[in-house]
């Protein structure tokens, strides 16, 4: 039987390890029925296998053979081993190796198309998702000999590092929807993340873009909104003359003002020069007072820097101190083990101690390491929001000096103009008036520009936003339940058949009717306890029976993806009575013509078994003596 | 806070009583802290001994990042060791003081500590438990036998090292 799994390249459902898991009848030496034993110098297994749409293939793979790879397979595709004189075609694949499973030439690739199976995508611990291997499935209709039997329902390999590995075979087999639920629900979610990463990524370029002009953006909706309103709805204001001006009123007060300029003719220095040396005056006013504000920020900023180092300095001996806090729960949680390392009592003089190495007068009551460490997080939280809201400020207060020293070079630029008209001949046109208006209209341009950039940052907000709500509704479409109607039904069946079997199997340890399958776990449990081997060892032998063959039911009323097979090896484990025997036998041999095969091994004694045989309606195959022979050497006769 | 507050307002003229609470304490004045710090000091000493000066000298220097740091650059030969200065830890002796109570250290002379088997067991069973002391037992296992008596005595009297 295991020849069986090895040619199908399934070892890997036995164990890790590298070995050719066959018998040593199979590798070094072979006992004859004699008794004697004879050297192996040659073998192989040959398997023919159909499928349900009615191909046949016959797979061929070494154990012993010079000069050829166990790992590789041969198939071909036809019925060699029934009618050994026809050719058909033949294809080499490998197998145990990396990639047998995923590339073209592995046998487990073919072997799944073979089977009509569409293994599904499942998470695993580390690296990428992957499809569920094939070895993880086999062991729910493949009971193998060693240790097929140890477990309920089945002998999954776990060290393939799939998660919930358990679950997510038995889901397969029952081809329920759960699986997929949870994976589109678990997809929905990365997907609302990775839009809410976006979205947090773009109003961040756009507070960017403002912050640079000397802006600010509000009216933003921070998170991900299905409501396109409220993305129209966003303002920029600017600081002018120590008030926050929104952009709109600041540029029609700018526009009015080129108006006005573009409707007068440019006077002569001569008729302005007495306007000239009062705008001149008042201008040097108003830098000394630009200049102020901008010491006063610049003060401002130093103190708001001090605060922020200090601040940092605090987080970061919190963040010690948790540390340190967190270690000493643990070794307190850990004494009693290896040792006690925090006495409430002196071990010399019996007083009793608080949990501190400062002077114990200096204590009154010390606080409990627990609330010790809730208390160090809280103040780590508040110096974290603090630290946050000065950092905050303290970019305002960059900004505002920007702003500041922005104003004081137009004043300058203005005081230049102003003085060149004054010195210049006075019939010449005045060149103040033609530069505030060059000026001003190049202010407009830039605040135009502005708009129009922030504008274009914000339509990609408009297209996730529809993103957005396309999510949502996906979400509302995703049932709520874990499990669809169909799942349902078909665990109900499955727990169905499973009573009956246990009961006709004479399973004791409490009435079957108790019965029940996890809707996590899909274990067989009573009253929410699952049952494994701490029922007696043969009722669990029995319950395994009823759960294989269940499983085995299950797909002739409902789509699964059972391959129809259910292969026993030695199913009369822990002497499980030669009723219950009889019974498994019998209800095997129902499954026959139903497009199901049930294949039972057993080195029973055969007249115990003569006359349940005899009963049923199967195939029996009596090996008299040794399964394993030597091939006769062929004679030319 | 602004004048104006209402928040302040409510308290004007308000009755204020207070209770007692358990009072915080640092995480290294904690007993358990202090005495694996012990414990583990010894531990990757060599011989599973040191003396008070020594253990005074790491359990200074391991208390923050920053210490950490000088003692590694000090060690390095890129700082002077007038640079390090090493405080007493009264916490220290306590720790001592009850370890030697539970039995895992004794002292000798008033001057030399050394693990008993039983405070062996302890340490390397504290050293084992990855997810504890990390920075500590990083720091220990760089510094605790390179930093050995006469060095100890060097940086402590500000002498060269090299």
């Amino acid at each position: 039987m295991q020849a069986l799994l090895y040619v199908l390249g399934m070892e890997k459902m036995l164990s890790p390890s590298r070995e050719v898991p066959v018998p040593h009848a199979l590798t070094t030496f072979l006992m004859r029925d004699d008794e004697s034993e004879l050297a192996i110098t040659n073998s192989f297994v040959e398997l023919e296998i159909e499928n349900g749409a009615g191909t046949i293939v016959t797979v061929r793979r070494p154990i012993k053979e010079a000069g050829i790879d166990t790992r590789l397979v041969t198939v071909w595709f036809g019925p060699m081993l029934t009618e050994p004189s026809k050719t058909a075609a033949s294809r080499q694949f490998f197998v145990r190796d990396p990639g047998a499973f995923k590339r073209e030439d592995g046998f487990l690739h073919f072997l799944e198309a073979f089977i009509g199976w569409d293994m599904p995508v499942v998470r695993k611990y580390e690296g990428p998702e992957g499809k569920l291997p094939l070895e993880t499935v086999f062991p729910l209709f493949w009971v193998e000999q060693k240790r097929g039997w140890s477990t309920i329902p089945a002998a999954i390999p776990t060290y393939m590092r799939v998660r919930d590995v358990q679950k997510r075979a038995v889901e397969f087999i029952l081809d329920l929807d759960v699986h997929k639920l949870e994976l589109q629900r678990q997809r929905l979610k990365e997907r609302i993340e990775d839009n809410a990463r976006n979205w947090t990524s773009v109003i961040d370029e756009m507070m960017r873009i403002a912050r640079r002009a000397g802006g600010t953006l509000t009216g933003l909706p921070p998170r991900p909104t299905a409501d396109t309103d409220s993305l129209e709805r966003w303002t920029i204001s600017l600081v002018q003359n120590d008030e926050t001006v929104v952009i709109e009123t600041l540029l029609a007060a700018l526009r009015a003002r080129v108006a006005v300029l573009a409707e007068a003719k440019v006077p002569q220095v001569g008729e302005t020069a007495d306007a000239l040396t009062a705008e001149l005056e008042e201008l040097g006013k108003e830098i000394d007072a630009r200049n102020q504000k901008r010491i006063e920020v610049h003060k401002a900023r130093q103190l708001k820097e001090a605060d922020i180092a200090s601040l940092e300095r605090r987080i970061a001996q919190l963040g010690e101190d948790l540390q340190k806090n967190q270690d000493v729960q643990r070794l307190q949680r850990y004494a009693g083990t290896a040792g006690n390392l925090t006495p409430d009592q002196c071990p010399t003089c019996e007083q009793s101690l608080v949990d501190a190495l400062i002077s114990q007068e200096v204590l009154e009551a010390v606080m409990p390491i627990e609330d010790n460490i809730e208390y160090v997080r809280s103040q780590l939280k508040m110096f974290e929001d603090i630290l946050q809201r000065e950092q905050a400020e303290q970019r305002r207060l960059e900004d505002l000096g920007a702003v500041a020293t922005t104003e004081i070079n137009q004043l300058y630029t203005r005081v230049r103009t102003i003085r060149s008209d004054l010195l210049g001949p006075s019939s010449a046109p005045s060149a103040a008036v033609v530069e505030e208006r060059v000026r001003i209209e190049a202010r407009i341009r830039d605040l135009e520009a502005l708009i129009a950039s922030l504008a274009d940052t914000a339509n990609r907000l408009h297209t996730l936003s529809a993103e957005f709500a396309e999510l949502l509704n996906a979400g509302r479409l995703i049932p709520s339940d874990k499990m669809t109607e169909d799942d349902k039904h078909k665990l109900d069946a499955l727990t169905g058949s499973m009573r009956e079997l246990a009961e006709a199997f004479g399973f004791t340890t409490f009435a079957p009717k108790d019965l029940t399958i996890d809707e996590d776990s899909y274990r067989p449990q009573k009253e929410g306890y699952e049952i494994g081997f701490e029922t007696s060892a043969s009722d669990a032998i029995r319950l395994k029976w009823a759960y294989q063959l269940g499983l085995l039911e299950l797909a002739r009323k409902y789509a699964t993806n059972h391959p129809g097979l259910l292969l026993l090896d030695e199913p009369r484990q822990q002497s499980s009575s030669k009723v219950s025997f009889g019974q498994l036998l019998e209800h095997a041999a129902k499954h026959r013509g139903a497009q199901q095969q049930v294949i039972v091994s057993t080195s029973e004694d055969i007249d115990t078994l003569s006359p349940i045989l005899a009963r049923l309606e199967c195939k029996r195959i009596i090996f008299n003596g040794y399964v394993l022979q030597p091939v006769q050497p062929q004679t030319n006769a | 806070m602004p004048p104006e507050s209402p928040f302040l307002k409510a308290l004007e003229g308000a009755n204020f009583s207070f209770t007692a609470r358990p009072e915080p304490v640092a995480g290294d004045l904690r007993m358990s802290w202090g005495i694996a710090v012990v414990l583990l000091s010894l531990f990757h000493s060599r011989g599973k001994k040191a003396s008070f000066l020594k253990l005074q000298f790491l359990a200074h220097s391991i208390r923050t990042e920053d210490s950490r740091e000088q003692v590694h650059a000090v060690l390095r030969g890129e700082r002077k060791t007038s640079e390090l200065q090493v405080r007493v830890e009264p916490w220290l002796n306590r720790a001592v003081a009850f370890a030697h109570g539970l039995k895992y250290v004794d002292v000798s002379k008033g001057k030399t500590i050394t693990l008993t088997p039983l405070g062996q067991d302890v340490a390397a069973a504290i050293d084992a438990t990855s997810d504890v002391l990390h920075h500590e037992r990083t720091f220990l296992t760089n510094v605790a036998k390179r930093a050995t008596e006469n060095i100890v005595t060097r940086i402590w009297r500000m002498e060269t090292l090299l």
